[in-house]
């Protein structure tokens, strides 16, 4: 029997060899196939047919195959997305909205007593519990993560100790100010094709006390803290808005260095480590491994900027400059600026120069942690 | 461990810079993404190029690959795309598309083969898997893909749509003609 609803159902009875019909559909085609002999031959043939070449082996690929995949993988970048976590921008943006509430809330305290000072820039930073909560909310978005979020969280501003009355430069007072806007820009989705882009670090004024690449976090706002917020801030946001200033090494090196020499001298720690590295994977696999003993970790790494971000704890950087110090010999200084690597001149030099940075904060003792940016040189064999 | 879990593992240690973990899902899914970019390019040697330039696409654009999605459908995707812009980049492209103008069914279906006579059994089979082989090389490569995916590669009907980025019942309408172009060429086989 064979009529209108054969041709309707034959579509129908490919899906229904596969066990790909829904339950009615497959209720039509059973009642057909009951009532039609032509089809029920139909069924058989496709079910043939369908054993037939799921019968076909694979075949085996050529020998080596995987090897040359294996080769010229490694011959390629490295994948953009290498801290899969957190993206490091998300990460910047939420640091520097909890840095954005750090210095809000500092002002506001120090505006109370000194109200002329308010008065000049009234309502520029955000209110704290907002840059808080924000920063909450994004940090919140990566749920995957439990220890960077619950890092970030204690990252987050507790209550303040009052601070001395101080009015802010003016300045820095616009760098405040400017802070929402870009970081609104910045969760719009300013992401890595940014980082192509010139540092953004000249924007910030650079003397007397030229914001810093390298970030502590901050855990009390007292003022001098605060008053380094707002440069982290200001360079957290510089990379997110046209990142990253590692990407311009010439600048940033110089920059770092000259920071460190300064902080070397203040209360803060601070030094360079030059250290070996084979390759950029070698550099990757050493680093996570010295600052996972070290009871830290490795934050980012990005192969296009040759650089390596780790959070490690206060009191273990020398151990974990250690780890990675070459083989017989000892972690040294690196050079001064202008022998920093050019951008864009990745291979010359097998070189891995450290720069970390510490916060000052007593009362954060137990969660200070130290961001540690390790630059990375290969020279190709 | 699962399979998918595996996959999953794998790529998020890739992004984290450990390239031992691509060469896993290499070896995982190297001779799958083969077999498939052999039926599809229909030569060995372009299935191995196919091959590899599907995992090194894939691995430039790990970054955007979304998790809790299937990488194997989107290693698949990338290697159906591989190897059909590598077939229809090639020189025989024209050759291609001459013997596409005339219907698949006006085709040959069942060309006579003296072979099959031979009375060693798994020569037969061998012959069988020859010309089931020849029958799919021979599809347009429409019908080809869907048919390799489906009854050589075992995909579901979700899996392929995703993979050809198609409607569910665009898939189903697609592999219904394709079977019955298979048939029509593998006529005698199935006798």
């Amino acid at each position: 029997m064979t009529d209108g609803r054969c041709e309707e159902l034959r579509e129908d009875l490919s899906a229904y060899v596969d066990d790909e019909l829904g339950a009615d559909a497959r209720a039509r085609v059973e009642e057909h196939l009951r009532a039609c002999e032509e089809c029920r031959g139909e069924l058989e043939r496709l079910r043939k047919l369908v054993r037939l070449v799921s019968s076909v082996p694979r075949e085996e690929p050529p020998a080596g195959l995987r090897e040359k995949i294996s080769a010229r993988v490694r011959e390629e970048p490295r994948p953009r997305r290498l801290v899969p976590r957190m993206p490091w921008w998300l990460m910047s943006s939420a640091v520097a909205a909890a840095l954005v509430g750090v210095v809000a809330l500092a002002a506001v305290l120090r505006v109370v007593p000194a109200r002329t000072a308010a008065e000049r820039k009234p309502a520029a930073a955000p209110r704290p519990s907002e840059a808080a909560e924000d920063a909450r909310r994004m940090v919140a978005r990566d749920a995957e993560e439990p220890p960077a979020f619950e890092a970030k969280r204690k990252a987050l501003p507790p209550a303040p100790r009052p601070a001395a009355p101080r009015a802010l430069p003016e300045k820095k007072r616009g760098t405040v100010a400017r802070a929402p806007r870009r970081l609104q820009r910045a969760r719009e989705g300013l992401k890595e094709e940014k980082a192509r882009a010139v540092s953004g670090l000249t924007r910030t004024p650079a003397p007397p006390e030229p914001s810093r690449p390298a970030l502590g976090l901050p855990f009390a706002p007292s003022p001098e803290e605060s008053e380094r917020a707002r440069d982290v801030a200001e360079a957290e946001l510089a990379k997110v808005d046209e990142s990253t200033a590692m990407k311009s090494a010439a600048r940033a090196p110089a920059f770092a260095m000259g920071k460190a020499k300064e902080e070397d001298k203040g209360s803060a720690a601070g030094r360079f480590l030059e250290l070996a590295a084979g390759s950029f994977e070698e550099a990757v696999k050493l680093v996570r491994l010295a600052a996972r003993d070290a009871g830290g970790r490795l934050e980012r790494a990005d192969d296009a900027a040759g650089e390596l971000v780790c959070l490690i704890p206060e009191g273990r950087v020398s151990g974990f400059a250690a780890a990675l110090s070459p083989p017989g010999g000892k972690a040294r200084r690196a050079p001064e600026a202008e022998e920093a690597p050019v951008p864009g001149a990745r291979g010359r030099e097998r070189r891995v120069s450290a720069v970390e940075y510490e916060k000052g904060a007593e009362e954060a003792q137990k969660l200070r942690l130290v961001r540690v940016v390790v630059r990375v040189r290969i020279r190709r064999p | 461990m699962d399979e998918t879990k595996r996959a999953d593992e794998l790529v998020e240690r890739t992004l984290e810079g450990d390239l031992g973990a691509f060469d896993e899902l290499v070896v995982m899914y190297e001779k799958r993404v083969y077999n498939l970019a052999l039926r599809l390019t229909r030569t060995s040697p372009d299935a191995e190029d196919a091959t590899q330039e599907a995992f090194l696409r894939a691995f430039r654009g790990l970054a955007g690959f979304r998790r809790g999605s299937s990488f194997f459908t989107w290693l698949y995707r990338i290697a159906a795309n591989c190897s059909i812009t590598r077939v229809r980049s090639r020189a025989r492209r024209a050759k291609l598309e001459a013997a596409l103008a005339s219907p698949e069914e006006d085709a040959n279906p069942d060309p006579p083969d003296p072979r099959t006579e031979t009375p060693d059994e798994g020569a037969v089979r061998e012959e069988r898997i020859a010309l089931v082989r020849e029958a799919i090389d021979s599809l347009s490569p429409e019908h080809r893909t869907v048919v390799v995916l489906r009854d050589m590669e075992g995909l579901g009907y979700g899996e392929i749509a995703g993979v050809l980025n198609e409607s569910l019942s665009a898939v189903k309408s697609r592999l219904h003609r394709a079977r019955g172009a298979l048939a029509a060429k593998l006529r005698k086989v199935l006798a």
